[in-house]
C-alpha cells in the first residue's frame, strides 16, 4: 500500500503538485516522472471549436509530462506535434534548444516523438519550427527546468541561486544528485497554461513567461549536432509513410473527373474478367477503385477511367490570359484592402513631384509544390466509428480535425499517424494532403483498411497549387538619385484552402470555401506578409488586393485552381516584384544596387548581411546594366544581381550571377552567394544543407516553374511537362551563416532562400541585357521573346 | 512464376508477369529503398541496380528479369561493398556502404525521398570512375541514365559533396 501526501507550489505561471511515496509492506513504486493523466482535462486549454468538448486520443497539453519526460535513468524524452518534412529541426535544433532550457547533453535526449495526434500534445504545423525564437518546446523545457531547480533547492536545503546545473546534475552546498535522481519515486505534475485551438492551423501555444536560459550560458546551441533521421533513412532502416501495410489492406486508386468542374455522368463499367478481385466505390463525383495487389488496382483504375463519363467545363481563363483576367475580370472588392504598417508620408506627392519614376508591373506564375512522391495515405475506418490515417502530413491535428468534419463524427474518433516522406513544402500544412479523405471514404465504403497512392499526374493536376499575382510598384526619385517615395499595390487570389479534394468531390462537409469565413486563412484578404525594411525612403504606402481562387465561383465543384500556401507564402508573391523594381530604380538612379539598399536602410543587420554578401561574392561595385549589356546574339552576356528580405526573425541576402544566350534565351545560373543572420545559428551544418537546398528551389522556381492549364484544368502532368531544376543546373555556391549572439535569438532558416533567387536572377537578366524580365519564370521562350521586343 | 534476385536472395514472385519490378520490391519483398516517384522513369526515386547498372524499377516488368540477374536495392548497399572487398560474413555484418556513409557524414538528406535512387547512381558511378570530375559528377546523374535524378529538396550540393566524399571513402578502402 502507498500512502501519498499531496502539495502543489507555484513555479511561474505553473503549478507544480506532487505526491510523495512512502513506501510500506514491500511494495515498491518505480517512480517515473511527470507522470499524470494521459487525457485532457479542461485546465487552461481553450476547448477545440471542432466539437466544443475536450478530445479522447490526445495527449494532456497542459500536462508537463506531454511534452517532456525526465526518467530515473537520467534520459529525456521530448514530443511535438511538428513533424519533419527535411528540415531537421525536431531531431536536431529542438534537441539541443531543450538541452540548453534543462542544462542536460544532446545525447541524453534519446526520443523525440512527433506528429502523432495521440502521442504529441500540441498540433500546428510542420513550418515556423523556431518559433521567432520561443517555440513551445522551448517554454515547455524552461518551465521544467525551474520545476527542477525547485526541486533540487529543497531537497538540498539551500536557496535556488546556490545550485549549479550541468548535464543533468544539480549540485550546490557540497552535494549534487541527477534529475533522474530528484524525480525517482514522486509523482509529479506540472500543469502548464497553453491557449489555442488543437486541430486549428496554429495549433496550441505555451503561454507564461519561465526565466529563459542567457544566451551567453548555450553550450549545445550553436554546434552541428547530426540529425538522427538522415542515418535510419540512408540505411533503409526508416519506415516511411508509404511502407504501411495494415492487415487485410486494399489498394486504391482514384478516378479523378476530367475536368477541374467537372461532374459526373456515368461510371464506367469495370471489367471483371480482367479485374476480377476489383471493386469501384462511388460517392457523389468521387470514384476510386480498391483491389487486393497494387498494380491491379493501378490497371483496373486505368479501366474504369477510360469508361467513365463526365460534364464538360470550360471555366478557367488558361495560361494565356491569367494575368489579363486577374486584372480585368476578378473581384477584387471581395475583402478589405489591406495596409502595411510601414505606411507612411505622401506618396501622391512625391511621385507628382519626382525627377525620375519608375513604374512597372511585375508577374508571379502559379507553382506546385510538386512533392517528389505524390501523396498517400493509408486509412482504416473501423466500424466502432474510430479512425486511424497513416501519412505523411504537416499538420496532422488539423487533418484529424478535417476528418471529423466530413464524418460527422468528433475528432475522439480520430486519430492521425505520421510517418517520413516526401517533402511538401506547405503544401499540407493545413491538414490536407490530397489522398487521406479518399482512404477514409474508400475505407468506409469497403470496410478494410485501404491505402491510396495518388499517380503522378493526378497529383500535379489535382492538388493545390501556389497562388499567382502580380504587382503595381512606382518609385520616385529626388533629384539627389535617392528614392523619394514607394508604393507597390498587390494582388493575389485566396492561398489558402484547405477543404479535401475528397470531400468535396465526394459531397461530404467540409470546412467553408476561402472567402467563406474571417481572418488570415479563410478570408480573400491579401495581407501584407513582406517587412518593410528600408527604413529611409520618407514615403512609403504597401497595399494588398485579394479575390477568390481562379475558377473557385464558376466551378459546379466550386474548387477551380485551389491555392495553397507554399515555402515562404505570400512573401514569397510580395518581396519578388519588390526586390527587383528595387535593382530596377538603383538602375534608373544609376547607383550600384547593393549600395543602394544600404542607402535606404537603417537596420544594422540588414546592412550587415549585405555588406558579407557583397564580400563573399566578390562583388563589383558598379551600377547596372553593365558596360557592354547585351540583348542579341549567340554568345553568352553576363550578369548579376542581389535581393533581400527578412523572415522569421533571419536576414537574407542573395547575389546571382547567371550567363544568358540571348539568340536562345537560356540562362545558367553560374555563381549563387547567400548571406544568412538568424541571430543565434543553433546547427550550423544543418542550417547550411536547408539553406543550400532552399537556394536550389529558388533556382529551379525562377528558371523553370509554372503550372500550366488550359480552360478545364491543369494541364502540366508529369516532370516534362512541369519541369524542375537538375543537378546540371547547380551554381558555385556560397553560403554565409552570420552567427551573433547579440541578438539573444534564434530565427528561421528552413524557409526564405526559395524566393530570393527569383528577383536576383531577373536583376541580373536586367544587368546582363538591359532588359527588364518583369514576369516569371525565366523560361527559354519567355526570355527570347522579351530580348527580341 | 518469374524468379528474381534481390540483394543476393532468390525469390519466386507471385505477382503476374507483367507487374513493374518496383511494387513487386516493395509490396512483396517489404524493401523501403525504392521509392514510388513518377511511375514514368522520369525521377529515379525507384531506381536500383541490375548487374551494376541502374534501371528504373518503376517500368520494368518482372517478366523481363532473369534469376541471374543481381537486383541491387538500398538494403544491399551494405553486402555488395563487403563482397567487393572480399569481406567474410562476419566483418561484414555491421557494416555501410562508403556511399551510405558518405551521406550521413555529409547530412546529405532533406526530405530523403529520392535518396536512395541517388545512392544507387553513385555506387553505379563509383564503381565505375573512383575519382569522378564535378562534370562527370552532373552527368551521372542528369543525362546518362533514363532521366534527369531529381531533387525537389534540392539537394544537389550535398549530393555532389557526398560522391567526392564517397570517392574518399572508398579509396582508403573504407
Amino acid at each position: 500500500m502507498t500512502n501519498a501526501a499531496e502539495n502543489t507550489v507555484k513555479v511561474y505561471e505553473a503549478t507544480l503538485s506532487r505526491r510523495q511515496f512512502v513506501k510500506t509492506g514491500g511494495a515498491l513504486f518505480v517512480g517515473v516522472a511527470f507522470v499524470g493523466p494521459s487525457l485532457l482535462k479542461a485546465q487552461g486549454f481553450q476547448a477545440p471549436k471542432v466539437t466544443g468538448a475536450p478530445f479522447k486520443n490526445s495527449l494532456d497539453p497542459t500536462q508537463l509530462n506531454s511534452w517532456i519526460e525526465i526518467h530515473p535513468d537520467n534520459t529525456v524524452l521530448i514530443r511535438t506535434g511538428k513533424s519533419d518534412f527535411g528540415q531537421g529541426t525536431t531531431f536536431t535544433a529542438y534537441r539541443q534548444i531543450v538541452a540548453d532550457e534543462l542544462s542536460v547533453s544532446f545525447e541524453s535526449i534519446t526520443t523525440v516523438i512527433a506528429g502523432h495526434t495521440d502521442q504529441t500534445p500540441d498540433g500546428s504545423g510542420a513550418f515556423d519550427f523556431l518559433g521567432r525564437g520561443t517555440p513551445n518546446i522551448r517554454k515547455a523545457a524552461a518551465y521544467t527546468y525551474q520545476a527542477l531547480l525547485d526541486l533540487a533547492s529543497e531537497r538540498f536545503n539551500i536557496p535556488k541561486d546556490q545550485l549549479i546545473a550541468k548535464d543533468g546534475v544539480f549540485s550546490g552546498g557540497g552535494k549534487s544528485m541527477s534529475y533522474g535522481d530528484l524525480v525517482k519515486d514522486q509523482q509529479l505534475k506540472l500543469t502548464i497554461p497553453v491557449t489555442g485551438d488543437l486541430t486549428g492551423i496554429m495549433g496550441l501555444r505555451v503561454e507564461g513567461n519561465p526565466p529563459m536560459k542567457p544566451v551567453s550560458a548555450y553550450t549545445v546551441i550553436g554546434k552541428s549536432h547530426p540529425n538522427s533521421i538522415i542515418t535510419s533513412k540512408v540505411t533503409a532502416k526508416e519506415t516511411w509513410a508509404t511502407d504501411i501495410r495494415l492487415p487485410g489492406m486494399l489498394h486504391g486508386r482514384m478516378v479523378h473527373p476530367k475536368t477541374l468542374g467537372s461532374t459526373l455522368v456515368s461510371v464506367g463499367q469495370l471489367d471483371k474478367s480482367k479485374f476480377p478481385n476489383s471493386q469501384v466505390v462511388v460517392k457523389g463525383n468521387l470514384v476510386g477503385v480498391v483491389a487486393p495487389t497494387e498494380w491491379e488496382a493501378i490497371q483496373a483504375s486505368q479501366q474504369v477511367a477510360t469508361a467513365t463519363k463526365w460534364s464538360e467545363w470550360k471555366g478557367l481563363p488558361g495560361n494565356e490570359k491569367l494575368y489579363d483576367s486577374l486584372r480585368k475580370e476578378a473581384d477584387w472588392t471581395t475583402a478589405q484592402v489591406t495596409k502595411s504598417g510601414a505606411t507612411k508620408g505622401d506618396v501622391p506627392a512625391a511621385l507628382a513631384s519626382a525627377k525620375k519614376k519608375l513604374s512597372a508591373t511585375y508577374h508571379f506564375p502559379f507553382m506546385k509544390h510538386a512533392p517528389i512522391g505524390p501523396t498517400m495515405a493509408v486509412a482504416d475506418v473501423n466500424p466502432d466509428g474510430t479512425v486511424h490515417i497513416h501519412t505523411h502530413n504537416q499538420n496532422p491535428q488539423a487533418l484529424r480535425g478535417e476528418i471529423a468534419i466530413m464524418l460527422g463524427t468528433s475528432p475522439d474518433h480520430v486519430i492521425v499517424h505520421t510517418h517520413p516522406g516526401a517533402g511538401h513544402y506547405g503544401r499540407s500544412n493545413g491538414g490536407n494532403s490530397g489522398a487521406e479523405d479518399d482512404a477514409v471514404i474508400l475505407s468506409q465504403a469497403v470496410g478494410k483498411p485501404v491505402r491510396v497512392q495518388w499517380m503522378r499526374a493526378e497529383d500535379l493536376q489535382w492538388s493545390t497549387q501556389s497562388p499567382a499575382a502580380f504587382a503595381d510598384v512606382e518609385f520616385a526619385l529626388d533629384e539627389k538619385g535617392r528614392i523619394a517615395g514607394y508604393q507597390i499595390d498587390h494582388y493575389m487570389p485566396a492561398f489558402q484552402d484547405d477543404r479535401p479534394i475528397g470531400a468535396i468531390l465526394a459531397g461530404l462537409p467540409t470546412m467553408p470555401a476561402p472567402g467563406g469565413g474571417a481572418g488570415f486563412f479563410l478570408s480573400t484578404a491579401n495581407f501584407l506578409s513582406d517587412p518593410w525594411f528600408y527604413d529611409l525612403i520618407p514615403n512609403v504606402a504597401e497595399r494588398g488586393h485579394g479575390t477568390f481562387q481562379v475558377g473557385q465561383k464558376a466551378s459546379p465543384l466550386a474548387i477551380g485552381l485551389r491555392d495553397h500556401s507554399m515555402r515562404t507564402p505570400g512573401q514569397y508573391q510580395q518581396n519578388y516584384p519588390r526586390e527587383l523594381a528595387f535593382s530596377e530604380a538603383a538602375a534608373l538612379a544609376g547607383a550600384d544596387p547593393i549600395q543602394f539598399r544600404i542607402d535606404h536602410a537603417k537596420e544594422e543587420r540588414l546592412i550587415n548581411v549585405l555588406k558579407q554578401v557583397r564580400d563573399a561574392s566578390r562583388w563589383d561595385t558598379r551600377p547596372s546594366p553593365r558596360a557592354g549589356a547585351k540583348s542579341t546574339g549567340s554568345t553568352l552576356a553576363r550578369g548579376r544581381g542581389v535581393s533581400a528580405m527578412f523572415r522569421s526573425g533571419t536576414y537574407w541576402a542573395c547575389v546571382c550571377e547567371i550567363a544568358v544566350t540571348p539568340s536562345t534565351g537560356a540562362i545558367a545560373v553560374e555563381k549563387y552567394t547567400i548571406a544568412v543572420d538568424p541571430g543565434i545559428v543553433v546547427n550550423p551544418a544543418q542550417l547550411k544543407r536547408q539553406v543550400e537546398g532552399g537556394a536550389m528551389m529558388g533556382i529551379s522556381h525562377a528558371l523553370y516553374e509554372e503550372a500550366m492549364f488550359d480552360e478545364s484544368g491543369i494541364t502540366s502532368r508529369d516532370w516534362n511537362t512541369y519541369p524542375i531544376a537538375k543537378m546540371t543546373d547547380t551554381p558555385e555556391m556560397k553560403v554565409v551563416l552570420i552567427h551573433d549572439l547579440k541578438v539573444g535569438a534564434y530565427g528561421g532558416g528552413s524557409e526564405a532562400a526559395n524566393a530570393l533567387a527569383a528577383p536576383a536572377i531577373a536583376a541580373a537578366l536586367h544587368d546582363a541585357t538591359g532588359k527588364a524580365c518583369r514576369r516569371l519564370p525565366l523560361k527559354r521562350g519567355y526570355v527570347q521573346q522579351l530580348l527580341k521586343s | 512464376m518469374v524468379t528474381i534476385t534481390v540483394n543476393g536472395v532468390r525469390h519466386e514472385i507471385q505477382a503476374k508477369d507483367d507487374t513493374p519490378l518496383l511494387y513487386v520490391l516493395r509490396n512483396d519483398l517489404q524493401l523501403s529503398g525504392p521509392q514510388f516517384g513518377c511511375g514514368l522513369a522520369q525521377c529515379g526515386a525507384c531506381s536500383v541496380l541490375i548487374d551494376g547498372k541502374e534501371v528504373r524499377s518503376c517500368v520494368t516488368p518482372i517478366s523481363t528479369l532473369t534469376a541471374k540477374q543481381e537486383i541491387t536495392t538500398l538494403e544491399g548497399l551494405p553486402a555488395r561493398w563487403a563482397k567487393l572487398k572480399g569481406l567474410s560474413r562476419e566483418q561484414a555484418k555491421d557494416i555501410l556502404h562508403p556511399v551510405q556513409q558518405a551521406w550521413i557524414e555529409e547530412q546529405t538528406p532533406l526530405c530523403g525521398f529520392c535518396q536512395s535512387g541517388m545512392m544507387m547512381v553513385a555506387t553505379e558511378l563509383l564503381e565505375k570512375n573512383s575519382n569522378p570530375t564535378d562534370a562527370q559528377i552532373k552527368a551521372a546523374f542528369t543525362t546518362e541514365g533514363p532521366s534527369p535524378h531529381l531533387c525537389r529538396c534540392g539537394s544537389y550540393v550535398a549530393i555532389m559533396d557526398a560522391v567526392k566524399h564517397a570517392a574518399s571513402l572508398m579509396g582508403k578502402g573504407k
